[in-house]
């Protein structure tokens, strides 16, 4: 006994028609060529009932679609099986659908209503309560340990794909449109990734709370999220911890999203408020307003702010205190930005740079004018401390302009003048005009780590300018010390802040006053005077790398004593060459005269090319005696390394200990 | 014709190339600059190698490192990965720099940078990955 009924475009109520009519006593086969609902179609769809009490249901659906998804040769067989007038009950039924799926359900035909409850694994139920009644359609899911991973295939493709995970919790869809959803769910354990690994979750647990009402076209729609556990990598942030929220309300439709009012809180960061509307076509984010209350710094940085700037001179840094921020993003761009500090404090763990007790307020606006009020309590460039600076920093867009700040720097002051930037093209443009005010070189020698030495640093420098990573100072900076002077010119430095800093620099130093220079490096005294010039240095990483040096008698009248130490350890610098001394009674003289000394070094490669006064046979003259008693020292060694040079010189000049020469 | 003096620069170490005698370029130079930059990549080396070796990490054709699979590292330590990488491509990028410079070819340092990228990719070990010149990852 068969029959055949054929549907095209037949309805869910359709559906539950054919089921709910008489059958007769033994077996019933019924064929369907196919069913479509919205969202859902099947096809090749037979129905065997074997009848009795209960009776024995075997279903098959050679096709089976459901919201983008497909299966092949699903089947429902239920076995204890009820049709009557008005229900049709299933229970010990078993779906196969990827899959075997024990289910039961029941369908009241009075109501037309279903409750279906699926349990795909011991202890996880989802249960579907569905309404088809014209006056009350809705549909309920409720869920217990549901796994997470089932949800894999109902969700965008380009998502990341749910891994791990239990789902507990109800939604619920109601309203004569369906338009009202409510949602209320626990996850717990979750896991999720994209291919790449770039967006992934680990043991992610908390609560998802929604509810949304249609109106029209848009949905309005009220959101909560609290995250208790569990790790997020959504790159380049890495996020873990518990106590985050979020709640947000706002409304949705085809084109744009909008917040109109969001609070998060991220433990151990602090809270922000926030709107925002974003553009569903061109993914843009069109409007925000965010206004954060007190943040705290040292947190802001290491779990926010950190990963942006990996790679950069602020990828490394200690942060401390807090900072308020607002953010104005109006049309697609940042429109203005106010700042807020409160004793900040900036230190780069490389010691290039720091800031302390930064406190004060940068309302920074993308068209208009505004004014930096901003102190420091101090910090610190390139190992140089300096003092509590004020910046009344003007502002216009990337235009930045300062007009006269003082910095107190060491125990002098660097004095900053029209300092002015130009918005980046190729990165950042800087000038400023300014002086140096006495600096004692005690301070200033002690900062960069070298000998003390006595006397002081001034300069006028009429230019500095930065472009293109590199700082050209225009002008001379000049240093008194030992008693003469030393102009340091056509300064330039590339990159700073970068790995390997580089210096290049001119130096001529006039009258130094030897007996100060010697005392300062215990090397021994020496009296006298000398001139210098360094030409062409370059500093890499602070490393000399060339250079052309000359050290040689200043002219004129002077006393020009050396003693056996000293003699000792310029023998030793000349390139371990034999020094000269003029008949071996002369040890026994503590102190010698001499006419002229000087010493040459042009550094390339790694070695000193070595000179002295003059050439003399097989070497070069570095002290030529006068007067009595006198002595000569020459050199012998042409070609030094500079490394070796340096050993030794930090020997004489550390141990205090003159270097035995053989 | 820079690549041209260039390559016979490289090719100087092994053989003569007399046309451009004043033209060399030695990798191998040392200032102090670039001992503190292989000392600071050697140390960050001993990091670096495990991820190489499970293919996290990869030598890019163009002389850097890149995160290739950030599914081999744990999740915790993707972010940290980064942040080895942003440190070891500033250290190459500033180590390039310094040869050319300490050559007295700043404007060769393109060269240069290829010419260590293909260093890098020959004395790889086996397992490791690397992008061919298609921009590929190819596992040596």
């Amino acid at each position: 006994m068969g029959s055949r009924v054929a549907h095209r475009g037949a309805s869910l109520a359709a559906a539950a028609w054919w089921l709910a009519a008489p059958v007769g006593a033994g077996e019933l086969a019924l064929t369907l060529d196919r069913l479509d609902a919205p969202g859902f179609s099947a096809s090749a769809i037979v129905a065997r009932l074997r009848d009795g009490a209960p009776g024995e249901l075997q279903l098959t659906i050679g096709e089976l679609s459901a919201h983008g998804k497909n299966w092949r040769n699903v089947r429902v067989a239920c076995a204890k099986f009820w049709l009557e007038r008005a229900t049709i009950e299933c229970l010990e039924g078993e779906a196969q659908i990827d899959g075997k799926i024990p289910l039961s359900f029941v369908y009241a035909g009075g109501e037309r209503a279903l409750d279906l409850t699926l349990r795909p694994a011991p202890k996880e139920t989802w249960r579907v309560k569905a309404s088809f009644a014209a006056r009350a359609p809705g549909l309920r899911v409720e869920v217990e340990n549901g796994g997470l991973a089932r949800l894999g295939p109902w969700l965008p493709p380009a998502w990341p794909k749910l891994t791990a995970g239990a789902l507990s919790g109800t939604i619920s869809l109601a309203g004569a449109d369906r338009d009202r959803l409510a949602a209320d769910f626990v996850a717990r354990d979750a896991a999720f990734s994209d291919a790449s690994g770039l967006h992934a979750a680990e043991k992610l647990s908390g609560r998802v709370q929604l509810t949304a009402e249609r109106r029209g076209e848009s949905w309005r729609y009220r959101a909560k999220l609290d995250w208790d556990a569990g790790e997020l990598f959504w790159q380049p942030l890495y996020l873990r911890g518990s106590g985050h929220t979020i709640n947000a309300e706002g409304t949705l439709d085809e084109r744009r999203i909008a917040i109109t009012r969001g609070h998060a809180k991220l433990a151990g960061v602090g809270e922000a408020e926030a709107s925002a509307e974003w553009d569903r076509s061109a993914n843009t984010l069109v409007n925000a307003d965010v206004r954060s209350g007190r943040l705290d710094a040292a947190a802001l940085y290491a779990h926010i702010l950190k990963p942006f700037f990996f790679g950069t001179a602020l990828g490394e840094l200690r942060a401390e205190g807090s900072a308020e921020l607002s953010v104005r993003w109006r049309g697609a761009q940042l429109e203005a930005l106010d700042v807020i500090l409160r004793e900040l404090s900036l230190e780069d763990l490389n010691r290039r740079f720091a800031v302390f007790g930064a406190s004060g307020r940068i309302p920074w606006h993308r068209t208009d004018d505004t004014a930096v009020e901003l102190e420091m309590k101090g910090g610190e460039l390139l190992r140089i401390p300096f003092g509590r600076v004020k910046l009344p920093l003007a502002m216009r867009g990337m235009r930045f302009r300062l007009d006269t700040v003082e910095v107190p720097l060491l125990d002098g002051t660097l004095t900053v003048r029209g300092f002015a930037t130009e918005p980046p093209q190729e990165g950042w443009r800087w000038v400023f005009r300014g002086s140096i005010a006495p600096i004692s070189m005690e301070r200033f020698t002690q900062a960069v780590g070298l000998p003390t030495m006595h006397g002081v640093i001034s300069a006028e420098i009429p230019r500095v300018a930065y472009a293109r990573s590199t700082l050209n100072v225009d002008g001379a900076l000049v240093f008194k010390v030992f008693d003469g002077t030393v102009t340091a010119s056509n300064l330039t430095l590339i990159e700073p802040f970068g790995k390997a800093p580089r210096l290049a620099a001119d130096l001529e130093a006039r009258g130094i006053d030897l007996e100060l220079l010697t005392r300062t490096f215990s090397f021994g005294s020496i009296t006298g005077r000398v001139d210098a010039s360094v030409n062409g240095l370059e500093l890499a990483n602070w490393q000399p790398v060339r250079f052309d040096a000359k050290v040689q008698s200043s002219a004129g009248e002077y006393p020009r004593k050396i003693s056996q130490a000293a003699v000792q350890n310029i023998t030793a610098l000349g390139g371990g060459g034999a020094a000269a001394i003029q008949g071996t009674l002369l040890r026994f003289f503590e102190q010698f005269s001499y006419a002229k000394l000087g010493l040459s070094c042009k550094l390339e490669n790694g070695v000193c090319t070595m000179g002295g006064v003059e050439d003399a046979p097989q070497g070069y003259v570095i002290i030529r005696g006068g007067g009595v008693p006198a002595l000569s020292v020459l050199g012998y060694n042409r070609a030094v390394d500079w490394r070796d040079l340096i050993e030794r010189l930090k020997r004489i000049i550390q141990d205090n200990v003159p270097v035995i020469v053989r | 014709m820079k690549t041209a003096a260039f390559l016979c620069a490289v090719l100087a170490a092994a053989l003569t190339c007399a046309s451009t005698a004043h033209a060399q370029v030695n990798l191998e130079i040392n200032t102090p600059a670039i001992a503190s930059l292989q000392g600071s990549m050697q140390q960050r080396h001993a990091q670096l190698a495990p991820l190489y070796a499970g293919g996290a990490v990869g030598l890019t054709r163009d002389g850097n490192v890149a995160l290739r699979d950030a599914n081999a590292v744990p999740l915790a330590q993707r972010q940290q990965v980064n942040a080895l990488i942003a440190a070891e491509n500033q250290d190459r990028a500033a180590l390039y720099r310094e040869v050319a410079r300490a050559n007295g070819r700043p404007e060769w340092e393109a060269d240069i940078r290829a010419t260590f990228a293909q260093r890098w990719i020959s004395r790889a070990q086996p397992g490791w990955y690397y992008q061919n010149p298609g921009g590929a990852w190819v596992r040596k």
